[in-house]
């Protein structure tokens, strides 16, 4: 996982003022790990970029109108408002029955070809790939928001506005079932009982 | 570095972190620069709103300020217009007729509390007068010509 890039006030700060290379910055930093979290929820390259670029249009707009209060939160923010987007349009797609629900390609099994499909790519990913698609949306939200957009527990817990010490039950239970249908025996014997 | 991060990571939490950067890298070629292109107007876009908003809150306030002025020109007008001890209004006609028909009546009751006090006479001279008057009912003069008959 790529360090997260600094929660720069300044940056931010030239960004809101207009700053077009500040802006970008910003979004060079931060637009590969909402496309990825949002990816990893649609499963649809085209989708992910429109509702990426819909993120990064609506927290330009709040930076512009000085709406960005959450200082030293900046990452927990843009999460938030990604899957509130992705979010709004799984609400959009349910309500118009799409042929091409998101929502019921990424509750089930992929079988999409991935991005690195190709000689090289290591067999257990595609395994682990398929077996997130057996958890529950809530689970396979916070695996996706912890391993795929990177964010720690403290951010994922702001984002979905939940009690870290739920959070961090429900990812080690995620675990448990992920390693139950990949058939592998538990990692962590005593932390079952510590949580 | 958070305590989190410096916890050691299970096989299976590298590998969904693996998975996590294959995600990401397969981040389309030139998404960053086409979002950073397409969104950055939208950080000027509200700078000209903050102005925007200042327009119609000052509009808004002048327009109250209008409304103020004109119930307080309005109230003023009309007590300019009604003096105390002034008389709203001048007689009518029509007023004038019912005050006469209103002394009539008067008159008549007085006459009829007591109608054997040789008044006939009288209720002669006042028929005559409503005969002349001209605006009197029919009923009235009915009721004039029973009472003469008394």
């Amino acid at each position: 996982m790529p360090a997260p890039p600094p929660d720069d006030p300044s940056l931010l700060a030239r960004a809101a003022g207009g700053d077009e290379g500040a802006w970008r910055c910003v979004v060079a930093s931060y637009a590969p790990r909402v496309f990825a979290l949002v990816r990893s929820r649609c499963r649809d390259d085209d989708l992910a970029e429109e509702i990426t670029q819909a993120v990064f249009v609506t927290m330009a707009e709040k930076l512009g109108a000085g709406g960005y209060d959450e200082r030293g939160r900046f990452e927990a923010w843009l999460f938030r408002i990604a899957m509130n987007r992705f979010r709004d349009h799984a609400r959009k797609a349910k309500r118009q029955a799409s042929p091409v629900d998101p929502v019921t390609l990424d509750a089930g099994a992929d079988t999409r070809p991935g991005p690195t499909d190709g000689a090289d790519r290591p067999a257990d990913l595609a395994r682990l790939r398929e077996a997130l698609g057996t958890l529950s949306e809530a689970d396979r939200e916070i695996v996706h928001l912890r391993h795929h957009a990177g964010l720690t527990f403290k951010q994922i817990a702001e984002v979905l506005q939940e009690p870290l010490g739920t959070l961090l039950a429900r990812h080690h239970r995620a675990l448990a079932k992920l390693r139950k249908v990949l058939g592998e025996p538990d990692e962590h014997p005593n932390a079952e009982h510590a949580s | 570095m958070t305590r989190e991060q410096e916890q050691p990571k299970t096989p299976l939490e590298e590998r969904l972190d693996a998975l996590g950067a294959l995600e990401r890298d397969a981040t389309p070629p030139g998404l960053a620069s086409r979002i950073a292109q397409a969104s950055a107007p939208s950080l000027r876009a509200e700078h000209p709103a903050v102005i925007a908003r200042i327009g119609p809150a000052w509009a808004s306030r002048l327009g109250a300020l209008a409304a103020c002025l004109a119930l307080l020109i309005g109230v003023a007008a009309l007590v300019v217009s009604v003096r105390p001890g002034e008389q709203i209004g001048t007689p009518t006609p029509v007023m004038a007729t019912v005050a006469a028909d209103m002394d009539l009546w008067l008159s008549l009751e007085s006459m009829l509390n007591d109608p054997l006090d040789n008044r006939l006479n009288a209720l002669h001279a006042e028929s005559t007068a409503l005969e002349s008057y001209g605006e009197a009912d029919l009923f009235t003069l009915e009721l004039l010509s029973v009472l003469e008959s008394m």
